[in-house]
């Protein structure tokens, strides 16, 4: 299943790479800012100015748990799999099965991330100084949002309004959809075509439980820029693994 | 960095200086030497060798640099980046460590490894031997994961800082990695694995130290040796818990210290070496530290690898550099009459490098440099050796054929194969640009083919150089590694040499 997850992911991005006029929707595949770390703009554009009144710069605390569903033409059923998301106001956490994505911004406003492996009782950890190294500049709003508001903000104003809003791809005859969840500003529904077929996820708020925070455990803690020299490790070699298959490393925008 | 802002003399000729038929156009590209300067230069060479003092005294002093995964290529780009800088073409420019006299070529294959990573190569320069994969200062007859505390022990080769602190002179270790990361770990630590940097990465149950704990828990001679250690990895050194209470480091608030074991081996530092002995962990409080009236310098100044050189400004608690960390080991190490060791590691070239950075790379390389430099002008080839050199490779390449004073991590532009013609950029077999500076693998590989750069600022410092095979992580580089020296003996250093004969030429240099 994590397979078919990582599958998914890679292919999202793929597909949501392609379509420009809801790149949005990439990041929630690439788990949010990654997939466009390479953009600036991204970092440098404060939300408020331009921001649809749908969209909040600082927006609540939440949990939501979230269902991927994978349709594929001439097969019955979907394949799917569950993400729970916590939000708050400077830790995000994605937890993916097994593996699970913490993001962290301090008081400084610098952004570190980690890569949680449950089962191995590892971590695999990002200083902000090594995602710089990576290419990679994390817009936390992007984090937040579980999507990227780049894409939200282009679209019509006229859409906004309280409660659930339904977003269409900008470009007609795109079947991407954005459900945004204005209350809890989260996507409550997002619609992707893929080569394989559709992924469709949808997210509710419900409380989650997730694994005790991992800096109090007894998990053994790896520096993201040490894996290359760690090739005799079966752990640091599927730390690498994922990171490829996830495509934000190699993600570029050009 | 831009081409539009490379102000050195480089004659670009536009179309509209064409001349006429009757005479031939001026070359576009011209460098900015005149014909005779050649000449003149070689001749000059020449003077300088036959001027050559062959030092072939004991050398008091030694001190060692090591570039991690400085290979040629990685001086060669860090040389005409520098030039660049300094509004020249570049490519003349010598970085200070290329102005030593002596210079050879150090084979760094391990006792198991092709291409090695830096605990075996290390190990070679230090101790005198090729090893294992992973392991610092033991031979390669320890097992993968040894953990028998006495097997270790049996196993263990003397390091040339063990040597040195046993003949009674100072001794001293300087990086930007963390200091139990493997490069500086092998000259004090001996364990069957790299990895083994806090008691928490140990095995259960296993009976031997971790990397953190050998640097505090010394041997006499070398605890009293041992005067200044300065780099990264403070988590390593501080517990997960004081007093039933989480201990955050003092920079990052959220993140912890690693140790099981309850112990601050940074008070520890202190306690076990007496008065005059201090601990620092920023830029204030180490500019603060007097070397003359200080006696055992620790100073960690990030819970793992300090900053890239590139990022340095941006850390609030701020950090020194290399050459401010050099500098204040040298000033330290000099009380001591009868001589020191000092090992200087510039620990993150290898990782930009691992992450496709080049950018970084190259100013972490450059700064290495300023810190040989620095050390030049405090020491005198007379009684001190200094040797620079690297562990390992990388899998780093600057290809093309750009023409002289192109940016080093730009676009390749040609140089025009009509005289008087405009400077374009050189193409693919698929008609698209590529850059100068590249990698064989790593996270640079494109999927889904190759990008077009034309109006990407590829001297971004975040920009990752392309890469031919997808992976995680770029890797190190087989071949070989140079060795520049000066000073006592320093003309062992010649040929093509094993890694490990560089322990020798230190060993004889001080005469032991």
């Amino acid at each position: 299943m994590e397979m078919l997850a990582a599958a998914l992911v890679h292919r999202l991005v793929a597909a949501a790479t392609r379509l420009a006029g809801i790149a949005a929707v990439c990041c929630v595949v690439g788990w949010a800012a990654l997939a466009h770390a390479q953009v600036p703009a991204h970092l440098a554009e404060p939300l408020a100015a331009s921001a649809p009144t749908w969209l909040q710069d600082q927006p609540a605390p939440v949990m939501a748990r979230c269902r991927l569903e994978l349709f594929v033409p001439g097969r019955d059923g979907a394949q799917v799999r569950e993400w729970l998301f916590s939000r708050s106001a400077n830790q995000i956490r994605l937890l993916k099965s097994e593996v699970e994505e913490v993001w962290r911004r301090d008081e400084r406003g610098r952004i570190s991330f980690d890569r949680i492996f449950h089962a191995d009782r590892r971590i695999v950890r990002y200083s902000s100084g090594e995602l710089r190294n990576f290419g990679i500049t994390p817009d936390w709003l992007g984090l937040s949002y579980l999507v990227d508001p780049r894409g939200m903000r282009e679209l019509p104003a006229s859409l906004g309004g309280s409660g659930s809003v339904p977003l269409q791809g900008a470009r007609a005859g795109q079947p991407d959809q954005l459900q945004w969840d204005s209350v809890r500003q989260l996507p409550a529904r997002v619609v992707v075509e893929v080569r394989e077929g559709a992924l469709r996820m949808t997210c509710l708020e419900a409380p989650v439980t997730l694994l005790p925070a991992p800096d109090s455990g007894d998990y053994l803690i790896t520096d993201a820029a040490d894996l290359a020299d760690m090739a005799y490790d079966p752990f640091a070699r599927k730390a690498a693994a994922l990171e490829v298959r996830h495509g934000w490393r190699s993600a570029h925008q050009h | 960095m831009n081409s539009h802002h490379i102000p050195w003399r480089l004659a670009v000729l536009v179309p509209s200086m064409a001349v006429s038929a009757c005479f031939a156009a001026a070359p576009t590209v011209q460098g900015p030497e005149a014909v005779q300067d050649w000449h003149n230069a070689g001749r000059q060479f020449i003077e300088s060798g036959k001027a050559l003092v062959h030092h072939s005294g004991k050398a008091r002093n030694v001190i060692l640099f090591v570039g991690d995964g400085m290979g040629v290529s990685t001086v060669t780009a860090a040389r005409i980046l520098e030039g660049q800088m300094q509004g020249r073409s570049g490519e003349e420019n010598r970085l200070s460590f290329e102005t030593l006299p002596y210079l050879g070529l150090s084979k760094t294959y391990s006792w198991d490894q092709q291409t090695s990573d830096s605990a075996p190569t290390m190990t070679a320069l230090v101790t005198g031997y090729k090893a294992r994969e992973g392991q610092l200062s033991v031979n390669h007859l320890t097992a993968r994961g040894e953990c028998d505390a006495a097997v270790v022990k049996a196993n263990s080769l003397k390091t040339i800082l063990e040597h040195a602190a046993s003949r009674g002179k100072a001794t001293g270790i300087v990086t930007t990695a963390r200091l139990t990361h493997a490069t500086p770990a092998a000259t004090y630590a001996h364990t069957a694995a790299r990895d083994w940097e806090a008691d928490s990465n140990l095995p259960s149950g296993c009976g031997v130290k971790d990397i953190a704990r050998q640097l505090i828990e010394q041997p006499d001679e070398v605890r009293k040796s041992l005067t200044v250690a300065l780099g990264g990895g403070r988590s390593y050194f501080l517990p997960k818990l004081s007093h039933g209470k989480d201990v955050f480091d003092p920079e990052y608030p959220t993140i912890k210290g690693r140790r099981n074991d309850g112990r601050d081996l940074t008070s520890e530092w202190v306690s076990t070496r007496g008065a005059g002995s201090a601990y620092v962990w920023n830029k204030s409080q180490f500019n603060a530290i007097d070397p003359l009236r200080t006696t055992h310098l620790l100073g960690l100044f990030e819970p793992s690898h300090m900053q890239y050189e590139a990022d340095r400004a941006l850390d609030p608690e701020g950090e020194p550099s290399l050459t401010e960390m050099a500098a204040k080991a040298i000033q330290m190490l000099q009380k001591r009459r009868a001589g020191y060791f000092l090992v200087v590691e510039a620990g993150r070239i290898d990782h930009a490098h691992h992450g496709g950075n080049a950018r970084r790379a190259l100013l972490d390389t450059l700064e290495l440099s300023n810190a040989v430099r620095k050390a030049m002008e405090m020491t005198s080839e007379r009684d001190t050796l200094i040797l620079v050199t690297a562990d390992h490779s990388h899998a780093f390449t600057i290809a093309g054929y750009p023409h002289r004073g192109n940016d080093i991590l730009g676009l390749v532009k040609d140089v025009p194969a009509v005289d008087g013609d405009p400077i374009a950029y050189a193409r693919d077999a698929n008609g698209l640009p590529y850059t100068t500076l590249g990698y064989a693998n790593g996270p640079g590989h494109r999927t889904g083919g190759r990008p077009d750069l034309l109006g990407v600022n590829t001297a971004a410092m975040n920009f990752q150089q392309e890469a031919t095979v997808p992976m995680g992580s770029e890797t190190h580089g087989g071949e070989d590694v140079a060795i520049y020296a000066r000073g006592p003996r320093a003309f062992h250093v010649r040929g093509s040499m094993e890694q490990n004969w560089i322990f020798h030429v230190m060993h004889h240099a001080f005469g032991f």
